[in-house]
């Protein structure tokens, strides 16, 4: 019976024409229809009401059900958690006694088994389960690949299931349910029923669905978390091979030690680093292998193919099967059986950069096929990193800078893990974008500042402290906000403050809630500034030492989470490593300033090119013996400096050059060596400098005098052995009087020759210091007079030179002296006149008295003596020069001033360049020499 | 008759030389500094110049130089008299354009054989040939 709007309208109608009809029997049928159609209509609608409320009724359950998974699931930890709590709401709320969860890996290869429940107990046969979701038949796979729900009613005889799982687990009817994220299908429900066969009504497919869903939200959480403390532990590798990097000073043990543990993280059968340019096949420096593997064969380089390739590109090669990479096609490379051979299937390597050259690669071997993942991929790029600083370290150490730059790299390496994480990535890019800051602070204030300040923006924390242990106190070195910053140098005993915990125990202190810890709150100074909450964590130093702590307060009570324990013992770690670096900075530029000042203090010439030839070192000596300032040289080539070129192109060498220093010669000496870099390019080169014009000068003026004295011997011989032979001749050939003269020479020659040999004497007795003079009361005007007169003898003919005697009103001059000695001088003396004025000219003696001294003067016409010649005529050898050079020992002189300072006397020359000389001797007169010894005067 | 010049700034050098070359039949004259040295071998033009070479301001390898250079003079053979006695010096007495080199101290009764020996030479055309000679037996001397 259908009733409608329509038809109660007719009913109605007809009810109305009856009672104009008057027909009561007609009426009284119907009214009676209208109620049974009214009383009718009303049942319906109550009846829609009911199921509406039911159907409400079942899908707020369904709400509460999942809101109750919800929590549950938040709750847990880890996957395996998070299955069982997903498979016991299952059971209960569908009423099935079996329910399993497969996980599918990245690839859509293969399901394992993550977790099964049966009756309130796992099934322990279950983890071990895989569906090779490829080529196997199974209901997994049916649900993997339609992406809903398959339901198998008789599961005992359906063609669509694995009657191996099927079987195993006694099920006869099953559910497989897929699990399917925003990214992808991430797993595979199974429930079902070991007693009986099963029929879902849509309300618990519904309520599966929703179910489903919960769980794998949760999974894809603990999936990101299992990401982020991986990366945390990666983090945290880097930053302690950093460490040792820079610590280590074998080089070959640190990198053992990395490659084991890069291995280790990676899951690898082999990790090996090869060192060398792509050119050559470069050779295997070390190697880490699982046990029971055979070493990589030296003579194998040239066929391991993945680490050639990343060699050859420059960048990373991640193979993830050596049987099918295309990659490996290139037979150049060196194939793929030598690899297999080695019992590898899966090979990632990454090449080592250094200042933008390769220098060697980094590569593990999986014994397995394996897909390498972004973050495998930054992870061994990172450690690639570090080796080559750990390289460079171990060769040079001296530039921080470039270090900073690799730094750098780290941190964008870092970051591009960092950003693969999909949930909770903070922590991680914090520590990373902090790394940078630590590493470019180059004094230890600077990174104790730092530090500080990123362990309180690090956990968002209120405070930070950082103390150094000093031992067996801690001492504030550091702090940061509610006044912790006036702590710095306050002392703490290690032995009771809080802090203390943590440098006995070397691991993190965790206190949520101080309140709890009555002892603590009395003990730690800290506590009183009003934090309820601590997270501490010990710094080791680079020789695995306690340094100090690092500790963050909150003024909440918090619970502090263990990543974030983690996080705050990673930058304690880039702490030390920083500290380490700017401690290792500081003594580099202690070294270098250390090294300058050496440099600059040596009396040689030091001057240090770079590899282009520009000057970076030009020293004090340097500067002193060119007359070119350090200003002046720096950042030019020695050609454009000196007009000279240093390098003789030579790796090292010595030879002399000469350069002119304003109108003079210098000669210096130079040494010359390379420096190399660790790549053995040139980096530049020393050049030793030493002025050796003075001894050139010396050895050129003992040279000069052998050659003078030999001639000043042979010039008398000449004539004595002359006239000697001439005499001999046969025949009347001269004359009495020719006879006579020729005599006459042999014997003044001869007492030239005795002359000569006296002055050697002389200048043997002055050096050795044994020059004896025998001073008495001398009349000088007499030996004036008396040499005088031998000198106008020896001047004869029309080139004679006229002399001039005057000494004044004085008949006498008396002085203290040795009379031979000073017969000596003025014969010199007049000698040295007549020899540099020209022909005729005049020479005067003249002599005086002066207070307490007798003067005399022998004056010239002659050419004169430059200025800056006056004092080193009387050097000894020194002959004036070559214009006006005549014969001589140059010990005249030298001679002179011995003999006149041996007398008490002094000896001088004033002189104007073409106007003569004035040459002043000054003796002790007698008047005050006897006035010295008291002695009555004596007159000669 | 061979007329010789002789420079020289030591009076008993110049009268020994002059006596025992006179005694042989030889032509002498004299110059007491190389100013006027030069001067009178370009007027008197002798067939050979005995030259000293250390004498003040004008020295023996400047007049040597000097004489060489003018085509006055430059056919005059020199013989270096000197008491410099080293081989460098006498390396550059013939370097100079010298034909001989006599040492002090030296017997002058060999001067008078060993000037006519060269000039005979000379006369022959052998100067170069007997300059080749010289250096060749300084080679020698350089090398022991």
């Amino acid at each position: 019976m259908t009733v409608s709007g329509t038809s109660l309208h007719a009913q109605l109608a007809s009810l109305a024409d009856a009672a104009r009809s008057s027909d009561l029997v007609l009426l009284i049928l119907a009214v009676l229809g209208l109620f049974l159609v009214i009383h009718l209509a009303l049942d319906v609608f109550v009846l829609r009401r009911r199921r509406r409320r039911r159907e409400s009724i079942a899908q707020e359950s369904r709400m509460a059900a999942a809101a109750d998974l919800s929590a549950a699931l938040a709750r847990a930890r880890d996957s395996e958690e998070v299955g069982r709590v997903l498979l016991d709401t299952l059971n209960e709320l569908i009423g099935t006694d079996h329910s399993g969860l497969m996980l599918i890996d990245e690839g859509g290869t293969e399901a394992r088994g993550l977790i099964a429940r049966s009756d309130g107990v796992d099934l322990d046969w279950y983890p071990a389960a895989r569906v090779d979701l490829k080529s196997e038949v199974s209901g997994v796979r049916c649900a993997y690949e339609t992406r809903t729900l398959f339901l198998v009613e008789n599961a005992l005889d359906s063609p669509e299931v694995n009657a191996e799982l099927i079987e195993r687990a006694g099920l006869k009817s099953v559910a497989f349910l897929p699990l399917e994220s925003e990214r992808r299908m991430i797993g595979v429900v199974s429930i079902g029923s070991t007693t009986g066969f099963l029929s879902f009504t849509s309300e618990q497919l519904a309520l599966m669905n929703m179910l489903a869903a919960e769980g794998t939200l949760a999974l894809e959480r603990t999936y990101s978390l299992a990401a982020l403390e991986r990366a945390l532990e990666r983090e945290r590798l880097v930053s302690e091979i950093s460490r040792r990097v820079r610590s280590e000073s074998d080089v070959d043990r640190l990198i053992e030690v990395a490659l084991a543990e890069t291995a280790e993280a990676l899951g690898a059968s082999r990790c090996f680093l090869r060192l060398g340019d792509p050119e050559t096949p470069a050779p295997l420096r070390l190697e880490w292998r699982q046990e029971g593997l055979d070493p990589i064969p030296a003579d194998a380089t040239p066929y391991l193919s993945v680490s050639n390739l990343a060699l050859r590109q420059g960048r990373t090669a991640a193979v993830a099967d050596i049987e099918t990479s295309p990659e490996l096609a290139d037979e150049s490379l060196g194939g793929r059986e030598a690899l297999l051979g080695l019992g590898s299937r899966a090979v990632l390597s990454a090449p080592i950069v250094l200042f933008g050259a390769v220098i060697g690669v980094l590569a593990v071997h999986a014994a397995a096929v394996r897909d390498w993942s972004d973050d495998d991929i930054a992870f061994i790029e990172a450690v690639a990193r570090e080796f080559g600083m750990a390289l460079y370290s171990a060769n040079l150490l001296e530039e921080n800078r470039r270090r900073l730059e690799q730094q750098e790299g780290l941190l964008a390496a870092t970051e591009a893990m960092a950003g693969e994480l999909e949930l909770d990535s903070v922590l991680t890019r914090r520590l990373a974008g902090g790394r940078a800051d630590l590493f470019r602070a180059l004094s230890t204030r600077d990174v104790l500042a730092e530090s500080v300040s990123q362990a309180i923006a690090l956990l968002d924390a209120d405070a930070a402290l950082l103390l150094e242990l000093e031992g067996s106190e801690l001492v504030a070195r550091e702090g940061s906000s509610y006044g912790l910053e006036e702590m710095q140098g306050e002392r703490f005993p290690a032995a009771i403050s809080m802090a203390g915990d943590l440098v006995y125990s070397r691991r993190p202190l965790v206190i949520g809630d101080l309140s709890l810890q009555e002892r603590l709150e009395t003990l730690d100074p800290i506590v009183r500034e009003g934090f309820q909450a601590l997270l501490g964590v010990p710094l080791i130093g680079s020789d695995d030492s306690l340094e100090g702590v690092l500790i963050v307060y909150s003024h909440a009570a918090r619970a502090w989470r263990a990543k974030e324990t983690e996080a705050l013992v990673s930058l304690a770690a880039n702490t030390a490593t920083a500290l380490a670096n700017a401690f290792l900075y500081l003594r580099v530029s202690f070294e270098r300033e250390q090294s300058i000042a050496i440099l600059s203090s040596v009396a040689d010439g030091i001057v240090a090119v770079d590899r282009e030839g520009k000057i970076v070192l030009w020293n004090a000596a340097v500067e002193r013996s060119t007359g070119i300032s350090s200003d002046e040289a720096l950042g030019r080539t020695s050609v454009e400096v000196l007009r000279r070129e240093l390098d003789s192109g030579a790796e090292q060498g010595e030879r002399s050059i000469s350069i002119k220093r304003g109108g003079t010669e210098l000669w210096l000496e130079v040494t010359e060596a390379t420096m190399r870099d660790p790549a053995d390019q040139i980096a530049g080169k020393i050049y030793t400098l030493r002025d050796v014009s003075t001894d050139r000068f010396v050895e050129q003026a003992k040279s000069d005098f052998v050659s003078s004295v030999s001639h000043e011997l042979r010039a008398p011989l000449t004539s004595i052995y002359g006239f000697a032979e001439t005499l001999l001749r046969r025949g009347e050939l001269f004359d009495e009087t020719q006879r006579r003269t020729f005599l006459s020479y042999i014997a003044s020659e001869s007492e030239r020759l005795t002359g000569i040999v006296d002055a050697l004497l002389d200048v043997a007795e002055l050096d050795s210091g044994d020059l004896q003079v025998e001073l008495g009361q001398t009349d000088v005007a007499h030996i004036v007079r008396e040499v005088v007169e031998v000198a106008r003898q020896g001047e004869s003919g029309s080139n004679g030179h006229e002399f001039v005697i005057d000494l004044g009103a004085d008949e006498s001059l008396g002085a203290e002296a040795d009379r031979d000695k000073l017969r000596r001088v003025l014969v010199n003396l007049i000698d040295n006149a007549i020899k540099f004025s020209p022909d005729g000219g005049k020479v005067t003696v003249a002599g005086q008295k002066r207070p307490g001294v007798v003067e005399l003067r022998v004056v010239d016409e002659g050419v004169g003596i430059p200025a800056e010649e006056q004092e080193r005529i009387f050097r000894k050898f020194y002959r004036g020069s070559p214009s006006v050079l005549r014969g001589g020992t140059g010990l005249g002189l030298f001679i002179s001033r011995g003999l006149v300072t041996a007398m008490g006397g002094r000896i001088w020359v004033n002189s104007v360049e073409g106007e003569g000389s004035s040459f002043v001797l000054e003796l002790v007169s007698s008047e005050a020499a006897g006035a010295k010894s008291e002695l009555p005067s004596v007159g000669e | 008759m061979t007329r010789v010049l002789i420079i020289d700034d030591e009076a008993p050098i110049r009268l020994l030389c002059r006596v025992n070359l006179e005694a042989e039949g030889m032509e002498v004259s004299e110059a007491a500094d190389g100013a006027s040295g030069i001067e009178i071998a370009r007027r008197e033009q002798p067939d050979v110049i005995l030259l000293d070479v250390m004498m003040p301001r004008l020295d023996g390898w400047e007049v040597a130089d000097a004489l060489l250079r003018d085509e006055r003079t430059n056919e005059i053979p020199i013989i270096f008299l000197t008491a410099r006695a080293e081989i460098r010096d006498r390396a550059r007495g013939l370097d100079i354009g010298g034909v001989e080199y006599i040492t002090k101290p030296f017997n002058p009764l060999e001067l008078a054989p060993l000037i006519e020996a060269l000039m005979d030479r000379i006369s022959q055309g052998g100067r170069d040939e007997l300059r080749g000679e010289k250096l060749a037996e300084l080679r020698a001397l350089t090398r022991e």
